[in-house]
């Protein structure tokens, strides 16, 4: 398999529909892609070749996507993996890690890159409509200045500021909510659609909690949509779900239409967006499977177990099936009641992980 | 306490303490769900410790003293290290300050309530030559008491080992360092081959059980296998294997351990570690990788325990002092003759290797660890061969 060819397949995709394909049609056309994905990486990441080493079998025998090797998603931080040479790097993407932990490293090319944008751009517009309307970031402008080493937010915010016009970053460079000039901005704008981005973790901190706290109304309109993500583990300690998150949205900043998305920097563009009965949905370029957490086999729809998530994008990193440490249930599989073709899941939080005992107080892998 | 002067070593005072410990923890409720508090209490039994004392005995030539206060740095793997090295420093005549590491567990909570019931009875002196305390690894405590003990010793991880050992001591203080440690086995196959199903099942039930204890990450714990024999004899590598899975078969790990298993057998696939597997990745089953002789990276960086073991293939045991690292501390052997096991230390030509065992008992203590007689190491001898 020569990844030009691939590349060029990838990209002739008719991208109107996301969610097009159903269970029969979806298998094919991503086992396909996969084992193309698989044959490259296999050529061209010595690393990935390697990793095949511990799996029976050629690439040729696989016979479903359960057959495709899940690497798993912590090696990004242990080894530098990518399928191109090393001067067609365009840009390195990282994890957001706290301080002292190892970060994931994302190696893109400009191809890649820009098939990421795409399909970025063909799933939000499913749900946001193709119209660019005003934009409210709620983050810091000052996370964006070195955009050749970007980390998972700014990755992010760049991803999604391409959705709407007018930019304004909510958030001072501490944090903090810019009160008066948000003010300003919502007169301005509140006759209409306004698109909210941001980490659901910044969403939560810096300006829902705020605005509960403080006891403030703000209003930005009831056909307003809040797009975030970036996951609910540092939201755990706080007892704030999904679904008081939702409520507190409404009443404080009267923002109702509101879309959580799961993705990780291992594969950013094919992320899988929550609809308006609250499942994430696979769109037609990436996949979700289950594993049972005791014997890494794949589970039945309805049994919670270990995420595992599939995309057909990344060609310069062997990121194309990645086992994660989340939780999660598939619910089922083209009849959710959004219309939506494809499977639609929930993630119910992290794997508890037995910490390393290494001879040291500390090992942080 | 840094006044507590110093005694000489097995001391009735210290000895008495030390036994008390060991049947007041035997008698303590829920310690048999715990094979190394057992292993402990056992260790530190009265007549253990009488016949550790008489490898010690009183000579002419010089008296055998305490060195004074000593510092314990304790690792948080293995909680019951922590003791060991306190008794011993105890029973060779020293008063003890120890930071033990700030994670609890059961096993460091049942150690410390019988700590405090000994402390709180009557009549005990060797009670007021010790502390055990925690506190977070950056405070300046460590360099406090660094600064005025006698004896440091240092149980970590080698970023702790260098951190801590950067730290000023008094120019007349010594120190013992124990840092990472990598330990593996060696099986000779034709001694295999004379086993009845039976005293292999025996075997592999010992091989599993030094795994499976502190989740395989202990300095000690086996990471790997030599197989030594000729490729005719192979059969028995499979045999092994086919008795050692059905050993892990009646335990099972933890979904967390699974995952950790999978990364780290993954990140060494990647590395180029090992050329293959034999095994799936589920929670009753030890993962066996096939380990490459030829690659530079070995198996001892990114191992996270869990039943994860790489498997080589040597002509002879000789052959194996060749691939020793400086770093290798136990060596749990079957098969071999004291003779053969003689012939490959004198093929050791580095740091590498400071125990060789039998399969089984890699886990158990010795007063003789990485290569120092500990109670040798923590007192010191007063000359006086030259006074008739």
């Amino acid at each position: 398999m020569n990844e030009d060819f691939l590349n060029n397949k990838l990209d002739e995709l008719n991208l109107d529909n996301p969610y097009s394909l159903n269970a029969k049609e979806k298998s094919s056309f991503l086992l396909g892609f996969l084992k193309e994905l698989s044959l490259v990486h296999q050529k061209k990441c010595l690393g990935y070749r390697n990793f095949l080493k511990l799996f029976p079998g050629t690439i040729s025998d696989w016979q479903s996507i359960g057959h495709v090797p899940a690497m798993p998603v912590r090696l990004f931080k242990m080894h530098d993996l990518y399928s191109i040479e090393s001067a067609s790097i365009l840009k390195t993407l990282t994890s957001s890690g706290t301080s002292g932990q190892r970060v994931s490293k994302i190696f893109l090319d400009a191809i890649t890159a820009k098939r990421q944008s795409r399909i970025l751009a063909s799933i939000t517009k499913n749900f946001v409509g193709k119209n660019r309307v005003p934009m409210v970031i709620v983050d810091s402008e000052d996370l964006l200045k070195d955009r050749t080493k970007l980390n998972a937010r700014a990755a992010g915010i760049l991803g999604y500021s391409v959705f709407g016009r007018d930019h304004f970053y909510c958030l001072d460079s501490d944090l903090h909510i810019l009160v008066v000039e948000l003010h300003a901005y919502l007169e301005k704008y509140n006759h209409g659609p306004i698109l909210i981005f941001g980490f659901t973790f910044v969403v939560w901190q810096s300006l829902l909690k705020f605005a509960v706290n403080n006891n403030i109304k703000l209003n930005f309109g009831d056909q307003s949509i809040l797009i975030h993500g970036g996951g609910w583990k540092k939201l755990e300690g706080q007892k704030v779900d999904n679904k008081k998150f939702k409520d507190l949205l409404k009443d404080h900043l009267g923002i109702s239409k509101i879309h959580n998305y799961y993705g990780m920097v291992e594969q950013v563009g094919s992320i899988f967006m929550e609809c308006s009965h609250g499942y994430l949905h696979c769109p037609d370029y990436a996949e979700v499977l289950i594993r049972d957490p005791s014997t890494l086999d794949v589970c039945d729809f309805g049994k919670e177990g270990v995420v595992q998530v599939l995309s057909i994008l990344p060609v310069s990193y062997p990121g194309h099936s990645l086992l994660t440490e989340d939780l999660g249930t598939i619910h089922g599989q083209d009849d959710c009641g959004c219309g939506r073709m494809g499977k639609y899941f929930t993630v119910s939080g992290r794997m508890p992980l037995a910490e390393l005992r290494g001879c040291s107080d500390t090992r942080v892998v | 306490m840094q006044n507590s002067g110093v005694w000489t070593p097995f001391d009735d005072r210290a000895v008495s303490f030390v036994n008390q410990f060991s049947s007041r923890l035997l008698k303590s409720s829920g310690i048999h769900q715990y094979p190394d508090l057992v292993a402990l209490a056992y260790w530190f039994r009265r007549s253990s410790i009488k016949k550790l004392s008489e490898a010690y005995p009183t000579v002419n030539e010089f008296i055998r003293v305490g060195r004074g206060l000593s510092l314990h740095i304790a690792p948080s793997n293995v909680d019951t290290i922590f003791v060991y090295s306190f008794f011993l420093c105890l029973l060779s005549g020293n008063s003890c300050f120890i930071r033990v590491s700030q994670n609890e567990s059961p096993q460091l909570n049942i150690l410390i309530k019988v700590f405090n019931e000994i402390y709180n009875a009557d009549g005990n002196e060797a009670a007021a030559r010790f502390v055990i305390c925690t506190y977070p690894r950056d405070s300046p405590i460590t360099e406090l008491v660094s600064r005025h003990c006698d004896l440091r010793l240092i149980w970590g991880g080698d970023d702790a080992v260098s951190v801590i050992g950067a730290l000023p001591l008094k120019p007349t203080a010594t120190e013992l360092k124990f840092p990472n440690r990598s330990s593996f086995s060696a099986v000779k196959l034709s001694a295999l081959d004379r086993l009845s199903n039976e005293d292999l099942r025996k075997l592999t039930a010992l091989f599993y059980n030094d795994i499976r204890l502190f989740g395989q990450q202990a300095c000690s714990s086996p990471i790997a296998i030599y197989f030594i024999g000729l490729p005719s004899e192979r059969a028995q590598i499979d045999r092994f294997w086919e008795f050692l899975i059905l050993a892990a078969q009646q335990h099972g790990i933890e979904p967390s351990g699974v995952m950790n298993r999978y990364v780290s057998a993954s990140s060494m696939a990647v590395s180029g570690v090992v050329d293959g597997n034999r095994s799936t990745f589920d929670s009753k089953n030890v993962v066996v990788l096939d380990g490459m002789l030829e690659s530079k990276i070995k198996f001892r960086t990114n191992h996270f325990g869990e039943g994860l073991l790489i498997e080589y293939e040597l002509l002879s045991l000789t052959d194996l002092s060749d691939h020793i690292y400086a770093q290798d501390q136990t060596l749990s052997t079957f098969g071999f003759s004291k003779d053969e096991i003689r012939i490959f230390a004198k093929h050791l030509s580095n740091r590498g290797i400071d125990r060789i065992v039998p399969i089984g008992e890699s886990l158990d203590f010795g007063h003789i660890w990485d290569g120092n007689d500990l109670i040798d190491s923590m007192s010191r001898k007063i000359d006086v061969s030259k006074i008739k």
